[in-house]
């Protein structure tokens, strides 16, 4: 016999700065009964469960080499981990009263995460936008993709949809490191 | 004395003096949690991910090493460079101290 447990797909978009709503979002979520199982993209996978007050945290790590050990230290001090996503760590630990629910303790390692959110984000989009800068080069700037065939027109309709989603994600991409610098600010001066 | 890390080290955060301070002995980063909270009755507590990234960015800078690896806790212990800022940084707070007491400060013609 099998015994499925009822599985909810919710769609939900959180930008990189909303690192802390998100982690709000799925307490919530876990408080009305549904565990978070997998992500991907918008689509977050929950499986339903008891009704229980737990606290969720975000960490944000690139290096992959000391994973386990990473992890091993979280549940040392009684965070359960529950899963790995484009390099943010998610853990959640059931509340306790007079117990920190945070998994930074100072605000110097909060300010550190974002600097490394920043970085790591930066990097990850790089080589990207790096290709597509080289592509619209080629196009606009030289002979190599010229003519009249129905090739050429689709590689310039490409070219200039490209341009465009540059353009957006910019400016997305913009607003979210003006985003975190401003709650680097307010750790610092708080 | 490298400038930059006297830079980034000097005044120290509470959490990276108590953490540098438990190396002296090789600990690992749950360890050095429980002796802090012991040392400080409970006053100072310090989060896994406040742990994590200080003791990678002490190793990384060479403050502490790693020394061995059990049940997958990794153990650090201070380096001879660790040893040194700590003790200009103790030089500091007991400077703080004795100002803040009122006594006359002599700085030992350092």
């Amino acid at each position: 016999m099998e015994m499925a447990n009822e599985r909810v797909i919710e769609k939900q978009r959180f930008y990189i700065s909303e690192f802390e709503e998100e982690a709000a979002w799925l307490s919530f979520m876990h408080r009305e009964g549904f565990r978070v199982t997998a992500i991907s993209g918008m689509k977050y996978e929950f499986e339903k469960c008891d009704k229980e007050d737990y606290v969720y945290q975000l960490d944000f790590k690139q290096k992959a080499e000391d994973e386990e050990e990473y992890i091993r230290m979280f549940e040392d001090y009684g965070w359960e981990y529950v899963m790995e996503y484009r390099c943010w760590f998610y853990f959640r630990k059931r509340r306790e009263e007079n117990e920190d629910m945070s998994i930074f303790s100072d605000n110097e390692s909060k300010i550190d995460m974002c600097r490394r959110v920043i970085h790591g984000q930066f990097l990850s989009i790089l080589p990207l936008y790096l290709i597509i800068l080289g592509y619209e080069y080629l196009m606009f700037f030289t002979d190599i993709f010229r003519g009249n065939s129905f090739w050429s027109g689709l590689l310039l309709g490409i070219a200039v949809g490209l341009m465009i989603c540059v353009i957006f994600g910019l400016g997305l991409y913009i607003g979210q490191l003006g985003r975190l610098n401003q709650k680097i600010k307010k750790l610092q001066q708080s | 004395m490298d400038k930059r890390l006297e830079r980034i080290y000097i005044p120290m955060t509470e959490t990276a003096f108590y953490i540098l301070y438990c190396l002296r002995e090789e600990m690992h980063g749950y360890s050095i949690g429980q002796k802090v909270e012991v040392m400080t009755e409970g006053e100072v507590k310090i989060s896994p991910g406040t742990m994590y990234g200080t003791l990678s960015k002490m190793e990384k800078d060479g403050l502490i090493c790693f020394v061995k690896e059990e049940e997958k806790r990794k153990f650090y212990k201070m380096t001879v460079l660790g040893e040194e800022i700590l003790q200009i940084e103790i030089r500091r707070i007991e400077r703080l101290y004795r100002n803040s007491k009122g006594e006359k400060w002599v700085g030992n013609g350092k």
